[in-house]
C-alpha cells in the first residue's frame, strides 16, 4: 500500500480537529504579535523619520535637544520658555543663515495643535524627501485672522474654506478658555503629507499675538464684542517657541550651532534634526528590543503549547502508531510522522497568524492614523517578515523531534501489543 | 504490502532542504562591509586612491581664499579619509548626505572643525544610521565648491563610492 507521510500526517491531524485547530491558533497568536509589533515599529520610524528635511538647525529656548525636536516639530510636549523676538531677529539677519521660520506653540482647537507662523513656512518647511506641502484647497493665510488647516483637522470635522472656527487656550479637548472674541476663517486646506502637519492649523503669529493680546484686555470685559481686526497687523510677537533655520553653507552648521548654543543674551539650544532623531532612536531602541524579546517567549510559549498536546496525545496515539507500523513503516517513518505533523502545524500558525496580522491591519489602520498619526505601512511580507516566519517553523520542527523520539522509541518497545 | 521507502526519504529530504536554508540564514553572516577585504592601512590596493591627511585639507586657508599646489592636486581626484560621520537630513534609513568630520565631536572645551575641516558627503545609495556610526574610511572624488559662506570662498564636498568601518592598524 503506498502512502506518504504528509498524507498521513494530514489525515491523522484531521481526525483530532480541534486539538489540531488550537495548537496551530496558539502558533498564529504568537506569530502575528511579532510581526505586528515589527510593522508598528517600522510604521513609527518611517512617520518620525519622514516630519523634517532640508533645516539645518531647530532653535528653541534652553531645553534639552531631544524634547525641543519633540514639541517644535512633533507637538509632543510643551515648550518650557520662548525665545525673544530679538533673539529670533539677531539670528534671522545672521550673515550665514539663509532663511528661518518661526514657530509659535500652545494653542489649539478642539484638540488639535495650532501653530503661530508666517508666509516662510510655506516656502522653506519640507518633510520626507524634499517634499514642500501643498494646498488641496485655497491658499495660504493672508489676513491675521485666516487659518490653514492640515488634512486630517479638515477631514475630521468637515471643514470647508471660508467657515470660521475659534481657537483655544491650551492644547486639550475642551478648554474653558475660548478666543471667543476672534474667530478665524479657513483660507486654505494642505494636502495630506503623513506628518503632524496633517493634524495641525496654521495662523499668522501676529494673528495668534493678537488674540492673546486681546486676552490680556478683555478679562473681565462683560459687554459686547471687542473687534480688534486693525490691530492685529500691527502688533509685532514678542516671542516665539522655536525657528528652524536654513544656512547658506551647510559646512557651517557647528560654527553658527554652537554659537547659538553659547549665546550669552539668551539661553538658547540649537539642534541638528537628523542627529538629535538618531539620539531618539537611542533611547526608543531600548524599549523596542524589550519588545521583541517579550514577542519571543510568546513564540516558545506557543511551540511549548503544541509540544504538549503532541506529547500528551502519543499516549493515546498507541495504538493508532502500532496499526501503522503493521502495515509496514519503520520506527524511523514514524519519527518522520511526528516530524511533519510538528512542521505541518507550525506551517499553518504561520499562515494563520499571516492572516491574523492583516486583518487587524485593516481594522487599526485608520484608527492609529486618526489616534496617534501613526500610519503603518501594509505591504506583502518582506524579509524581515521571511525570516520571522522562516524561524518560527524551525523552531516548531527542531520542537517535534521530541514527541518523534518518544514515538521512535515506544514503537521499538511496543511491537503490536501495547504495554502499558 | 509494500511501501515505498524512497518517497518518505523524498519528503524528508525536502524537508531537510528547506529546513537547513532557513538555519543558514541565521547562521551565515550578513552581507557588509566586512565581507570585502579591508584595505591596507595607510593607501590602498588600488594604486590611483591615495589617503589624504586631515593636516592636508587645513591648508586650505578659508579667509584668504588660496590652497596650496601640493593639496591643488587632491582636487578632483579619488581620496580616501578616516573621520566621523554627520548624518544629515530627515530619514535615517537611507541618508544621502552626511558631513565629514576628523573628531566626534563631543569635547565642548575647543571649538568646533573649522569649515575647511568639513566635508559634505554625497552617497548615491541611501546610508543607513548605523552603518555611519563608529570610525570610518570613506573613498571618492573630493572636490571643491563654491559656496556662499562668509566663512569661505568654497566648501569641501565628496562624492562618496565606498564607505567601511575604520580598523586600527596593528602597531
Amino acid at each position: 500500500m503506498k502512502y506518504s507521510v504528509i498524507g498521513l500526517s494530514l489525515a491523522s491531524m484531521n481526525n483530532r480537529r480541534l486539538c489540531t485547530f488550537l495548537c496551530m491558533f496558539s502558533i498564529a497568536m504568537s506569530v502575528a504579535l511579532l510581526i505586528g509589533v515589527q510593522r508598528i515599529r517600522e510604521g513609527a520610524r518611517e512617520s518620525f523619520n519622514n516630519t523634517v528635511s532640508g533645516t539645518d538647525l531647530i532653535v528653541g529656548a534652553r531645553t534639552g535637544p531631544v524634547q525641543l525636536l519633540l514639541y517644535s516639530v512633533f507637538h509632543m510636549g510643551n515648550p518650557p520658555n520662548n525665545l525673544s523676538w530679538h533673539s529670533y531677529q539677531t539670528f534671522s539677519q545672521h550673515p550665514e543663515v539663509a532663511w528661518t521660520v518661526p514657530l509659535s506653540l500652545g494653542d489649539s482647537h478642539r484638540g488639535f495643535r495650532v501653530v503661530g507662523t508666517d508666509e516662510q513656512f510655506f516656502r522653506y518647511f519640507r518633510y520626507g524627501q524634499e517634499k514642500q506641502p501643498e494646498f488641496c484647497n485655497g491658499q495660504r493665510f493672508i489676513s491675521a485672522d485666516d487659518v490653514v488647516i492640515g488634512s486630517d483637522v479638515a477631514k475630521k470635522f468637515s471643514y470647508q474654506l471660508g467657515m470660521k472656527i475659534i481657537l483655544s487656550h491650551g492644547i486639550s479637548d475642551v478648554s474653558f478658555h475660548d478666543h471667543d472674541d476672534t474667530p478665524f476663517r479657513v483660507s486654505g486646506i494642505l494636502c495630506k503629507t503623513g506628518t503632524p502637519v496633517d493634524r495641525s492649523l496654521f495662523v499668522n503669529l501676529a494673528g495668534l499675538d493678537a488674540i492673546h493680546h486681546d486676552m490680556d484686555h478683555s478679562h473681565g470685559a462683560s459687554s459686547g464684542h471687542h473687534h480688534h481686526h486693525h490691530d492685529k497687523e500691527d502688533i509685532q510677537p514678542s516671542s516665539v517657541s522655536a525657528m528652524l533655520i536654513g544656512l547658506r553653507s551647510r559646512t557651517t552648521v557647528f560654527h553658527v550651532q554652537r554659537e547659538i548654543n553659547h549665546y550669552t543674551q539668551e539661553a538658547l539650544t540649537a539642534l541638528m534634526p537628523a542627529m538629535t532623531l538618531s539620539e531618539l532612536w537611542d533611547i526608543i531602541g531600548i524599549a523596542e528590543v524589550a519588545m521583541f524579546i517579550v514577542s519571543l517567549f510568546v513564540v516558545f510559549a506557543g511551540i511549548l503549547g503544541m509540544l504538549s498536546s503532541l506529547l500528551t496525545t502519543l499516549n493515546e496515539r498507541r495504538r493508532e502508531l502500532a496499526i501503522i507500523r503493521s502495515l509496514g513503516a519503520s520506527p524511523a517513518d514514524l519519527f518522520l510522522l511526528l516530524l511533519s505533523e510538528s512542521l505541518l502545524l507550525g506551517l499553518g500558525g504561520c499562515l494563520m497568524g499571516m492572516l491574523l496580522v492583516y486583518v487587524a491591519l485593516w481594522i487599526f489602520h485608520p484608527l492609529a492614523e486618526s489616534w496617534w498619526g501613526l500610519s503603518i505601512p501594509v505591504h506583502l511580507p518582506n524579509m524581515t517578515d521571511a525570516l520571522i516566519l522562516g524561524g518560527v517553523l524551525l523552531l516548531s520542527t527542531i520542537a517535534g523531534c521530541l514527541p518523534g523520539l518518544k514515538a521512535y522509541r515506544q514503537s521499538l518497545s511496543d511491537g503490536l501489543t501495547i504495554r502499558i | 504490502m509494500q511501501h515505498k521507502p524512497s518517497k518518505n526519504f523524498v519528503w524528508s529530504g525536502g524537508l531537510g532542504l528547506i529546513l537547513l536554508s532557513t538555519a543558514l540564514a541565521y547562521l551565515l553572516p550578513q552581507k557588509s562591509f566586512m565581507d570585502e577585504p579591508l584595505p591596507q592601512q595607510g593607501f590602498s590596493q588600488d594604486a590611483s586612491v591615495q589617503v589624504l591627511s586631515w593636516k592636508l585639507l587645513q591648508q586650505y586657508d578659508f579667509k584668504k581664499k588660496t590652497i596650496p599646489p601640493e593639496l591643488r592636486d587632491f582636487v578632483g581626484q579619488k581620496i580616501r579619509l578616516p573621520g566621523f560621520a554627520v548624518p544629515l537630513g530627515g530619514d535615517l534609513n537611507s541618508i544621502r548626505d552626511f558631513l565629514f568630520v576628523p573628531d566626534q565631536l563631543a569635547c565642548i572645551h575647543v571649538p568646533p572643525p573649522p569649515p575647511n575641516l568639513v566635508l559634505l558627503v554625497h552617497s548615491g545609495k541611501g546610508q543607513n544610521i548605523n552603518d555611519l556610526r563608529g570610525a570610518l574610511w570613506i573613498e571618492g572624488v573630493l572636490t571643491l565648491s563654491p559656496s556662499t559662506s562668509q566663512y569661505g570662498a568654497a566648501a569641501w564636498e565628496l562624492e562618496a563610492d565606498q564607505i567601511m568601518p575604520y580598523k586600527q592598524p596593528p602597531s
